[in-house]
């Protein structure tokens, strides 16, 4: 519990979303970065990365009393990221004979990275964290509200 | 203290609302953290009505109780034991994922949660001042 539960636990779960956020944000990026990428450790192009999200759940919902208000499996505690998976789409095929890792017919396998998708991706990626930040300020500002409570 | 129509200590009222738009804040936080993630349904908090019930404060065509110990005309649940409703709405669509997070909604319910928050913790204040006024006799 601690930081899952009471006045603190929406810090905690915007925290996560800002923290799932800039993870796909980070991988977004290393999409873009490696659009052209032919070669890889494993052989082959790059292959464009993805994460996947679900929702968190409180690990120790019997301690919080409050859960009782909330779902059965417990008192929902953000988000977290429980994997990155690769697109499993074929990767794109380029006629260019001359290049050192084309194939015997003279196409090179290009990751499949779409930049424009990774772009609109970065846009949602970004709203999303901004999102989370508005609700990370309203937070502040209902405690630093209750705070003055009885002062002055 | 106590209310002369309500029976509660307005303390108590002011901190059980309080209470409930807390978890109304943690939900929405909630709502907003999962707003990519797939599948997700949004949760909403209602309390107004329960609250009501809870303070005897009815409609005006339906009875009133006037003095704490008549009778209630309903069942009426206690203050002490008032908690908020969370409920998961699984009956909307929002977008192709099956997420029914709606940022508009969300962003407008977390506006008027903060600022419902921020004045009730306002009228606590005055509240508590009210009483220090009266403890000081008045003198400051």
């Amino acid at each position: 519990m601690g930081a899952l539960s009471g006045v603190f636990a929406p810090f905690s779960i915007t925290a996560s979303a800002m923290t799932a956020e800039r993870l796909r944000m980070d991988v977004i990026s290393n999409n873009i970065a490696n659009a052209n990428t032919t070669r890889t450790i494993e052989g082959g192009p790059y292959i464009r990365q993805r994460v996947v999200f679900t929702p968190r759940f409180d690990p120790a919902p019997a301690f919080a009393p409050i859960m009782s208000l909330m779902t059965k499996e417990g008192l929902p505690v953000g988000v977290r990221v429980t994997g990155i998976e690769r697109d499993p789409a074929p990767s794109r095929m380029v006629y260019d004979p001359g290049h050192p890792d084309a194939n015997t017919e003279g196409y090179v396998a290009y990751p499949n990275v779409n930049t424009v998708n990774e772009m609109v991706d970065m846009i949602s990626a970004t709203r999303a964290y901004e999102a989370n930040l508005t609700v990370f300020n309203a937070t502040k500002s209902m405690a630093l509200k209750a705070l003055e409570i009885g002062r002055g | 203290m106590i209310h002369p129509i309500t029976f509660a200590d307005p303390l108590a009222i002011l901190q059980k609302s309080m209470d409930a738009l807390s978890v109304q804040h943690q939900v929405i936080a909630n709502n907003m953290a999962n707003i990519d993630t797939p599948h997700f349904k949004r949760s909403v908090v209602s309390f107004q009505d329960k609250l009501r019930s809870a303070l005897n404060i009815n409609e005006p065509s339906s009875l009133w109780r006037t003095h704490v110990k008549h009778l209630p005309m309903f069942q009426s649940i206690s203050l002490d034991d008032f908690k908020p409703d969370v409920r998961t709405v699984t009956e909307t669509i929002g977008r192709n994922d099956g997420n029914n997070v709606d940022l508009e909604m969300e962003s407008a319910t977390l506006a008027q949660t903060n600022l419902l928050y921020n004045s009730l913790a306002d009228v606590t204040g005055r509240y508590m001042a009210n009483l220090r006024h009266s403890i000081s006799e008045g003198r400051q």
